[in-house]
C-alpha cells in the first residue's frame, strides 16, 4: 500500500511540475513579444515623417526596457531631427534624446534604441517628436511609444473629476468651477 | 403721588396710541397687507473660460491667457441635497445666464459642456470623457442657500495651468473645444438658420495621446473624425499634443461631421500634410477641412501645438498663402485646394460654397473633387466667374473644365507625371481599349496615381461587361465602381494578378470608378513601381 501511495505521488509531482513548467514557457514567450507599430498619420494634417517602433509587449517595475524608434522621410528634408523624452513614471538613465540627421533625401530612415524603466504599473508612454524643414516649412510630428507595465493599464488613467450619475441617468464627470467675486453686474 | 399720576396717564396715552395705529391698519379700508413672502428667487451671473492663445511661434501662452464668455452652454440649478434639476437654461451669447429657483434651498449651478438646442435649427453638441464610459464634462460651483433676494453668481472655469504645468484640473478645457464648435455652428447657420444638427460627440480626454490602440484608454493616434462612429476625438495628453485651446484643429474636424451629415467626402482618408501629392479626393476633403477653419474663426492662421508644456508648433499654415512645396500645386494639393475655397469665402462669402456643398456637391454623378465643386460653383454663381478662374490660375488648376469629370481634358497640369492624366479616362461601350496607369512614387494608399479614375456612359440599358486586365506583370486589379456617390459593384479584396470583370445589366446613365493595384494602397507593400491596366467595356 505504501509503495503504491508513493508510486501515485511522484506521479502527481510530474504532473504538476509539468504544467508548472508550460505556464513558465507561455509567461516568458508573452512578455518577450515585440510589438512593432508605425505612429498614425492619419487624421489632422501633419509633418511626411513616418515614425516606427518596437517595444516588449508586456514589462514589470523596474524592468530595463529596450525601445527602438526608427523614423522616415517621406518626402526631401532639411535638419530633420528625432527627439524621444520619457513620460510621466518613467525613467530615462540617459536623459531625452535628441538626434540630427541634416538634410535627408525621401525614404532615407534612421533607428535609434533607448533604454527606459518603468516605475509604476500602468501604460506609460516615451514621448516622440520628429521635425524637419520641407519647402521651408518647419514641421513636426508628435505621438508616442506605449509600454505596458505591470497588469493594471486601466489604473493609470487619469481623471478630470468625479463620476456621478445625474437625475436624468446620464454620466457625468463632475469638474470644479471657480465663482468669481465682487463682479458688477 | 403726583408723578406716579403723569406716568399712568403717560402709559396709558402711549397705549391708546399703539391702539389706534393697529386700529388704521387692521380694520380700515386704508390699511397695506404685509409683503407677501416670495416662493422663489432669480439666480444670474455669467460664465466664462480660461482661454489660451495658440501663438505660431510660441506654441500655447499661457502667460496671455484671458477669460472669453461660455456662450451657448446648458447650465441647471440642481438641489443640493438630492440633486434633482431645478431649473434649466442656457448662457446667452455673452456667457449670460438666469435661473428661478425656490426660496431657501441650499443648490448649486451645474455648467454642462454641452451645447442644446431644440426646435429648428436644433443641435446637440457634448464633449465626454472617452476614456471614462464617455461621461460628459461638468463644471459645477459650491453649494449655497438661495435665500429670499435674487442672487448674483458668476463662475469661471480655469485652465488648469500651475505656472509651468498643469496643476490641477484642466476644466476650462472642453469648453474651449465648444467654444469653437460655437463659431463653426454660427457660420452654418448664418447660412442656412432651418438646419437640424445630428448629435456630436466630442471625446476629450487628458489621457488621449497621439498613438493608435484602445480608445477607451485615450490612445487615440490623433485627432480626428471618426466616420464610422460618427464622433469626434480630440488630442489631450499635456507634453505630448494637446489640441483642446487649437481652434483650427477642433474647426477643421467638425467641418468633416459637418461635411459627413450635410454634404459628401468620397475622400479615402490617411496621412496627409501641405505639401503632399495627393488622390484629389482626399486633397479636397483635407483642402476643405482647413478653409473651413479659417472660414469658421475668420482667421487664415491655422496652428496646431505640442510638445513639452505645449511650447512647439507642430504646423503652422497662412490658409490665405500657399503653404506646401511650390512643386506640388494643383488638383491634387490640399494646400492648393484649401487656398482656393479661403480666397472663395472672402470673396462670395459662406452662402454660395454652402450652397454647393449641401445641394449638388452632395449628390455629384462623380467623385467629390475640386473639378466637381467648381463646376457647380461656377454655375451656380456665373457673375462670379471671372474671379473664381484667376483662383484657378493661381493654383496651376485649368479653368477650361465644363463639366465634374473634365471630360473635355483641358487639364495640363500632371504634376510631373504624364500618365496622372486625364483625371478621368474615358472609356467607350463596345471601343477600344483605355490603358491607365498608376505607381506609388509620392507615397501610397492616398496619394497621387495610386487610384486611377475612368468614366463611362451607357446609352441604353443593356447587359456589358467592364474588364481590366493586367498589362504589367503582375498587376493586382482592383475597383470600386459608382453613380451619384452610391456604390455599384467593387473589389477591394483582390490580391492575386488576374483579369477584373464586372458582368450585368447596367441602365442607361453615367457611371464612374476607381481602378489601382491593390499594392499601391497596402500600407505593408514593398515599394512597387508603375502598374498599368487596359479596360473594356463590352
Amino acid at each position: 500500500m505504501q509503495k503504491i501511495y508513493v508510486r501515485e505521488l511522484r506521479t502527481i509531482l510530474m504532473m504538476v511540475s509539468l504544467i508548472l513548467l508550460s505556464w513558465q514557457i507561455a509567461y516568458a514567450t508573452e512578455s518577450s513579444q515585440i510589438i512593432k507599430k508605425e505612429l498614425p498619420r492619419s487624421g489632422k494634417a501633419t509633418a511626411p515623417i513616418s515614425v516606427s517602433y518596437s517595444v516588449p509587449a508586456n514589462v514589470a517595475i523596474g524592468d530595463n526596457v529596450h525601445i527602438t524608434v526608427t523614423v522616415k522621410a517621406l518626402s526631401d528634408v532639411d535638419n530633420l531631427s528625432l527627439k524621444l523624452i520619457a513620460g510621466e513614471n518613467l525613467q530615462m538613465p540617459s536623459g531625452e534624446l535628441l538626434k540630427t540627421y541634416g538634410n535627408q533625401l525621401r525614404n532615407s530612415a534612421f533607428s535609434e534604441t533607448v533604454t527606459v524603466i518603468p516605475n509604476t504599473e500602468g501604460i506609460l508612454y516615451l514621448n516622440v517628436f520628429a521635425t524637419g524643414i520641407f519647402n521651408g516649412k518647419k514641421m513636426t510630428s508628435a505621438g508616442a511609444v506605449p509600454i505596458n507595465t505591470g497588469t493594471g493599464t486601466r489604473k493609470m488613467l487619469k481623471k478630470s473629476g468625479q463620476i456621478k450619475t445625474d437625475s436624468r441617468g446620464q454620466k457625468v464627470i463632475v469638474m470644479p468651477a471657480e465663482e468669481v467675486k465682487n463682479q458688477t453686474r | 403721588m403726583r408723578v406716579k399720576i403723569g406716568l399712568s396717564i403717560m402709559v396709558i396715552l402711549i397705549v391708546l396710541a399703539v391702539i389706534a395705529g393697529c386700529g388704521n391698519g387692521g380694520g380700515s379700508s386704508d390699511a397695506t397687507p404685509p409683503p407677501a413672502q416670495p416662493t422663489t428667487v432669480v439666480v444670474s451671473g455669467a460664465i466664462s473660460f480660461d482661454s489660451v492663445p495658440a501663438d505660431k511661434v510660441s506654441g500655447l501662452v499661457y502667460a496671455n491667457t484671458i477669460q472669453k464668455p461660455a456662450r451657448g452652454i446648458v447650465i441647471e440649478a440642481i438641489n443640493a441635497a438630492d440633486f434633482s434639476i431645478l431649473a434649466t437654461t442656457s448662457t446667452d451669447g455673452s456667457g449670460n445666464y438666469s435661473v428661478t429657483v425656490p426660496v431657501n434651498t441650499n443648490i448649486k449651478i451645474r455648467i454642462k459642456a454641452q451645447m442644446l438646442i431644440t426646435g429648428t435649427p436644433s443641435w446637440d453638441f457634448q464633449v465626454v470623457d472617452n476614456t471614462n464610459s464617455q461621461s460628459l464634462y461638468v463644471a459645477d460651483s459650491t453649494s449655497f442657500d438661495s435665500g429670499t433676494s435674487n442672487l448674483s453668481k458668476s463662475y469661471n472655469l480655469p485652465s488648469g495651468w500651475g505656472g509651468s504645468s498643469y496643476t490641477s484640473t484642466r476644466v476650462a478645457a472642453p469648453f474651449a473645444i465648444l467654444d469653437t464648435v460655437y463659431k463653426a455652428r454660427s457660420k452654418i447657420t448664418t447660412a442656412d438658420n432651418t438646419v437640424h444638427f445630428t448629435q456630436l460627440l466630442i471625446n476629450w480626454s487628458i489621457n488621449n495621446i497621439g498613438t493608435s490602440g484602445d480608445k477607451t484608454l485615450g490612445q487615440i493616434g490623433t485627432s480626428h473624425y471618426d466616420p464610422s462612429a460618427k464622433q469626434l476625438y480630440i488630442l489631450g495628453k499635456a507634453d505630448n499634443d494637446t489640441d483642446e485651446y487649437d481652434d483650427h484643429i477642433i474647426a477643421h474636424e467638425w467641418g468633416h461631421y459637418f461635411e459627413a451629415n450635410f454634404s459628401r467626402s468620397d475622400s479615402p482618408g490617411g496621412s496627409h500634410g501641405p505639401g503632399d501629392k495627393l488622390d484629389p479626393r482626399i486633397a479636397f476633403g483635407e483642402g476643405f477641412g482647413n478653409a473651413f477653419s479659417g472660414m469658421a474663426t475668420d482667421d487664415p492662421n491655422y496652428v496646431d501645438t505640442g510638445g513639452s508644456s505645449q511650447a512647439t508648433v507642430n504646423l503652422a499654415l497662412d490658409l490665405s498663402n500657399s503653404n506646401g512645396d511650390p512643386s506640388s500645386v494643383g488638383w491634387y494639393s490640399e494646400d492648393s485646394v484649401q487656398y482656393i475655397l479661403y480666397a472663395l469665402y472672402n470673396n462670395l462669402g459662406f452662402s454660395p460654397l454652402y450652397s454647393v456643398f449641401t445641394n449638388q456637391e452632395k449628390t455629384t454623378n462623380s467623385f467629390t473633387t475640386i473639378y466637381s465643386f467648381i463646376a457647380y460653383l461656377k454655375a451656380n454663381n456665373p457673375s462670379a466667374v471671372t474671379t473664381i478662374n484667376s483662383l484657378l490660375s493661381a493654383k496651376n488648376i485649368s479653368t477650361a473644365f465644363v463639366n465634374i469629370w473634365d471630360s473635355s481634358e483641358t487639364e495640363t497640369n500632371n504634376g510631373s507625371d504624364p500618365k496622372a492624366l486625364p483625371v478621368y479616362a474615358l472609356v467607350t461601350a463596345g471601343s477600344s481599349t483605355v490603358q491607365v496607369c498608376g505607381n506609388d512614387q509620392f507615397g501610397i494608399y492616398n496619394k497621387l496615381m495610386n487610384r486611377r479614375f475612368i468614366v463611362f456612359q451607357i446609352s441604353s440599358t443593356a447587359n456589358y461587361t467592364l474588364s481590366i486586365s493586367p498589362v504589367t506583370a503582375g498587376g493586382i486589379p482592383n475597383y470600386v465602381l459608382s453613380q451619384s456617390g452610391q456604390e455599384v459593384i467593387a473589389e477591394r479584396n483582390n490580391a492575386v494578378s488576374n483579369i477584373q470583370s464586372a458582368s450585368g445589366t447596367f441602365t442607361s446613365g453615367i457611371y464612374y470608378a476607381e481602378i489601382y493595384d491593390h499594392r499601391h494602397v497596402n500600407e505593408s507593400s514593398a515599394t512597387t513601381g508603375e502598374v498599368c491596366f487596359d479596360v473594356t467595356l463590352n
